[in-house]
């Protein structure tokens, strides 16, 4: 089934085209990374998805709803989430009560008050998983800027999992991590894609990251998509190489 | 299941209960020795309501409101009427008219005002206080303007309050406003380790990222800020009350201030700051009063707290016990 | 009958400002003739320039440091304070009633003064550029509640006036309508600041450093601009005109206790109006603002603020950026 539906997406600033004529599909299940050099509108592409952005032309589908004009909230509530480039998170807050605020908010218990958090139990047990498969237990109980940049960015990821969610949509989430760390995220965040099989579009800056553990890729360049497949079919065509370095070390 | 929700010194209930239980006895002593102190412990439990709203918003949610006034208004003059046209006396029904005009106020200015945060929420606040302020004096035949509304002793449940002598009348305030504080400060304390307001917090930290969990901000604003008048308007039915006088002072920006200074020196985003700032507070001005330039001190102080010891009282106590208790297990 | 913000000895200087009222107590609303008319754009333009006055100078540092100074019209009231308290008695022993020197050196004077004290307030400002707002707005309103007692504390707690340039100077008389010639010089006082200040920021060096440095501090760091002396001459230039209002203004209307306050809350409606830190925005704001008030004055004199407040709400909800143009500057 097609949950994810992009038909002639058009959006601009200014002059500029950020997304030229975008025409994307995503079956249930799927793992799309997303790569391009800077400016090659992959930000933008999640904005317009999650509803940040309206685009100017083009229709957004969405398991056969067209949800082109719907507002953040509701597709939330219909289970489109996204996790931010910078770390997003709450900073007063430990590691674990930003999980659980989440899953609180997708229980539709964010506005209750009538009972104390310890009562919870289910919201609280299942705060406890999410810690647990993303190997953030020990850290729980400590505050959100006490922990590794890295961790940080987990927690910001796991925040948007614990809202369940249909589609998640990663904005570069190794970006700003010290090298040595970024395969290690990366291998716990898709990890858990596999575990929760949700269907996900991944974007990312690195490309030996991109071609170590994409399945299929799509590659953007000045707002356009100018390449869409299989990984091993990508690594081959040379242009897109070019293209690729080109825009990531000019 | 681990135990994940653990609470630090002064966030857990037991130490604001003890603390009350503790200014509770030591009350009729001081009393004894000073009469004069025992009344400043009677403004001083009078107030904690007012922080505790006030804090809900800016310790929790942070929304800075610089004009708290306004609904201590709301509250004394609903005793004032409530005295004046309809002769209620009785504080009971004092409370429950305070709690649905302020109810009442809250949700006429609030829709507008939660959607601004920062200097906005914080200088709408200041004026739409001014404004109440004003119209307190100009419509003088209704308010009495600045001579005010003179209310004689409360009654409770019926029972008048007007044969006793000075100490005993004081004392019942005193023990029935002790009690109602610790029915007042056991609900904030739910409210706050509630899943709403742990959302609070989550819009304090970041506005945006709340929004994208699911989280209607303006919504769980305007319930907190309700929760904060209603808070607000409490103190000002029971400060008018333990005053007998009500004038358009208790809604002026000065007690704005003084509600942001007692709540910043206790402590704010720790649950007991409030609570312990609430009564410092008193004490420090009952020393100060003699001085009249009290603003002064009170400005210099909110400086000197900000830059200084930003966690106020109950922050340095919270570090204090750290310290203790990290000592005494190394030791042991 | 008593009047908003200006408490028990508020009514006589209220009027003063609202002088219609004064010189004209016969009128009604169907009175409104052209003269009339003319009288009242006469007042909205006095009005307009004592609030430009105090808010672009909240907007400059505003602007350029990122910090609502809460205390800024304090430094309006201060120089109010400064002549009414002080400086006119010094003026006249010194002047005598000679009216042109009394008409220009109080201005500069409470200019002089109010920038000076800027000075020794300056590293709470340094203090606060680029930390949270919530800083920001405590830390002034620490200031607020100071200034108020600081005036208190040398003035007293009587309302002051010096009026002697507002009488020296005298009034036109118009038909039934007198018009004192003061205000008209507290008008054409405005319109030259507003100009000398628009030149300094859009045609001068420095000016240009400080619209520069409003962008991005970091980038005119970079491109070695000392941040500490833009900041400096920002409170600077900010407190001079606040100083300059207050000396202009403070002939036809009383110094007294809770002024900040009341010119907070007004400059604040000029702010949101016009837009935050916006140049353009004061003279809108002020402008708009003033025109609101001598309308609610005719109209519903008693909810005043009430209605410039639920127009301010208003614009903000519809114009977020303000009446300014949404630029900066």
């Amino acid at each position: 089934m097609e949950v994810l539906k992009l038909l002639k997406v058009k959006k601009s600033f200014g002059g500029v085209r950020a997304l030229d004529n975008i025409s994307i599909a995503l079956s249930e299940g799927e793992v799309v990374m997303v790569i391009g050099p800077n400016g090659a509108g992959k930000t933008t592409l999640i904005n317009v998805i999650s509803g940040y952005l309206y685009p100017d032309e083009g229709r957004i589908m969405y398991m056969g709803e067209d949800i082109t004009r719907y507002p953040p909230l509701e597709r939330v509530g219909k289970g489109i989430v996204r996790s931010f480039q910078l770390v997003n998170t709450f900073d007063k807050l430990t590691v674990y009560e930003n999980i659980l605020v989440s899953v609180l908010s997708r229980k539709k218990y964010q506005y209750a008050f009538r009972k104390i958090l310890d009562e919870y139990t289910d919201a609280l047990e299942e705060t406890e998983n999410i810690l647990k498969l993303f190997g953030l237990s020990d850290e729980a109980d400590e505050n959100i800027m006490s922990i590794s940049y890295g961790d940080r960015k987990l927690v910001d990821v796991a925040i948007s999992f614990a809202l369940n969610p249909k589609l998640i949509m990663l904005d570069e989430p190794t970006s700003g991590v010290a090298t040595k760390d970024k395969d290690n995220i990366m291998e716990k965040i898709l990890d858990v894609i596999r575990k929760t099989k949700v269907t996900s579009i991944i974007i990312e800056h690195d490309m030996d990251i991109v071609f170590r553990y994409g399945v299929r890729i799509i590659v953007m360049h000045q707002g356009r998509i100018i390449a869409d497949g299989e990984v091993e079919e990508i690594r081959k065509n040379e242009e897109i190489k070019k293209v690729l370095l080109g825009g990531v070390y000019a | 299941m681990v135990e994940r929700l653990k609470r630090f010194f002064g966030d857990d209930i037991k130490t604001n209960f003890i603390f009350l239980t503790i200014i509770a006895i030591l009350y009729p002593i001081i009393y004894v020795f000073s009469p004069g102190w025992g009344v400043v412990l009677g403004h001083g439990v009078t107030w904690i309501s007012a922080l505790l709203g006030f804090n809900l918003l800016f310790g929790y949610t942070g929304l800075l409101s610089f004009g708290h006034a306004l609904f201590l208004g709301v509250g004394a003059y609903t005793v004032g009427f409530m005295y004046k046209y309809l002769g209620i006396n009785n504080i009971e029904l004092h409370l429950l008219g305070g709690i649905l005009s302020s109810t009442v106020v809250a949700l006429i200015i609030g829709p507008i005002v939660v959607r601004y945060t920062r200097i906005f929420f914080a200088i709408f606040m200041l004026a739409i206080a001014q404004i109440l302020w004003s119209l307190y004096y100009k419509f003088y035949w209704v308010t009495g303007g600045t001579d005010g509304i003179k209310i004689p002793r409360f009654s409770i449940l019926g029972i008048s309050l007007e044969k006793l002598d000075f100490a005993t009348y004081h004392h019942v305030y005193f023990y029935f406003v002790t009690g109602l504080t610790f029915i007042l400060v056991y609900i904030m304390w739910r409210i706050i380790n509630s899943p709403f307001g742990l959302t609070l917090k989550s819009i304090r930290d970041n506005e945006t990222r709340a929004r994208f969990i699911g989280v209607d901000i303006y919504r769980a604003r305007l319930y907190a800020f309700i929760i904060s008048a209603i808070y607000a308007s409490i103190t000002g039915v029971l400060a008018v009350n333990h005053h007998r006088l009500v004038t358009p002072d208790i809604a002026y920006w000065t007690t704005s201030g003084k509600v942001v200074f007692a709540t910043l020196l206790g402590g704010a985003r720790i649950f007991i700051g409030p609570i312990v700032g609430s009564f410092v507070f008193h004490i420090i001005e009952s020393f100060a009063m003699k001085f009249i330039y009290w603003q002064m001190v009170m400005g210099i102080l909110i400086i000197a707290i900000v830059i200084l010891m930003p966690g106020g009282i109950a922050h340095l106590a919270r570090t204090l016990v750290d310290v203790v208790v990290s000592h005494r297990r190394r030791g042991g | 009958m008593h009047i908003a913000g200006l408490g028990k000895h508020g009514e006589k200087a209220w009027y003063q400002y609202k002088l219609i009222r004064v010189y004209n107590p016969r009128e009604t609303i169907d009175m409104l003739e052209i003269m009339d008319l003319l009288v009242r754009i006469y007042n909205i333009f006095f009005g307009a320039s004592v609030l430009f006055l105090i808010a672009v100078g909240l907007n400059i540092i505003y602007g350029v440091m990122k910090i609502v100074n809460l205390a800024h019209p304090a430094f309006f009231v201060l120089g109010c304070y400064t002549i009414a308290g002080t400086g006119m008695g010094v003026m006249i022993n010194i002047f005598g009633s000679s009216i042109i020197p009394l008409l220009i050196t109080p201005p500069l004077l409470a200019a002089f003064v109010v920038a000076v004290s800027s000075l020794l307030i300056f590293p709470l400002f340094l203090f606060i550029s680029g930390k949270g707002d919530e800083v920001q707005l405590l830390i002034t309103y620490g200031l607020l509640l100071i200034f108020e007692d600081i005036f208190r504390l040398i003035w007293g707690s009587e309302p002051l006036r010096a009026s002697q340039p507002f009488e020296l100077a005298g009034s036109l008389s118009i038909g039934e309508y007198l018009i004192p010639v003061y205000n008209i010089y507290v008008i054409i006082s405005a319109l030259v600041i507003a100009l000398i200040l628009w030149i300094f920021l859009f045609k001068s060096k420095s000016g240009l450093l400080l619209r520069a440095s409003s962008m991005d501090i970091e980038m005119a760091a970079a491109l070695g601009a000392n941040v500490k002396k833009v900041l400096l001459l920002t409170v600077l230039i900010a407190s001079f005109l606040a100083g300059l209002g207050g000396g202009l203004f403070i002939p036809s209307a009383s110094a007294m206790l809770g002024m900040s306050v009341e010119f907070l809350v007004l400059a604040f409606v000029v702010v949101v109006i016009g837009g935050l830190g916006s140049f353009l925005g004061s003279l809108v704001g002020a402008f708009i603002v003033s025109v609101l008030r001598t309308i609610t004055l005719i109209l519903f004199p008693e909810l005043e603020l009430a209605l410039i407040y639920i127009v301010a709400i208003i614009i903000l909800t519809l114009k977020p950026e303000g009446l300014g143009g949404g630029k900066k500057w």
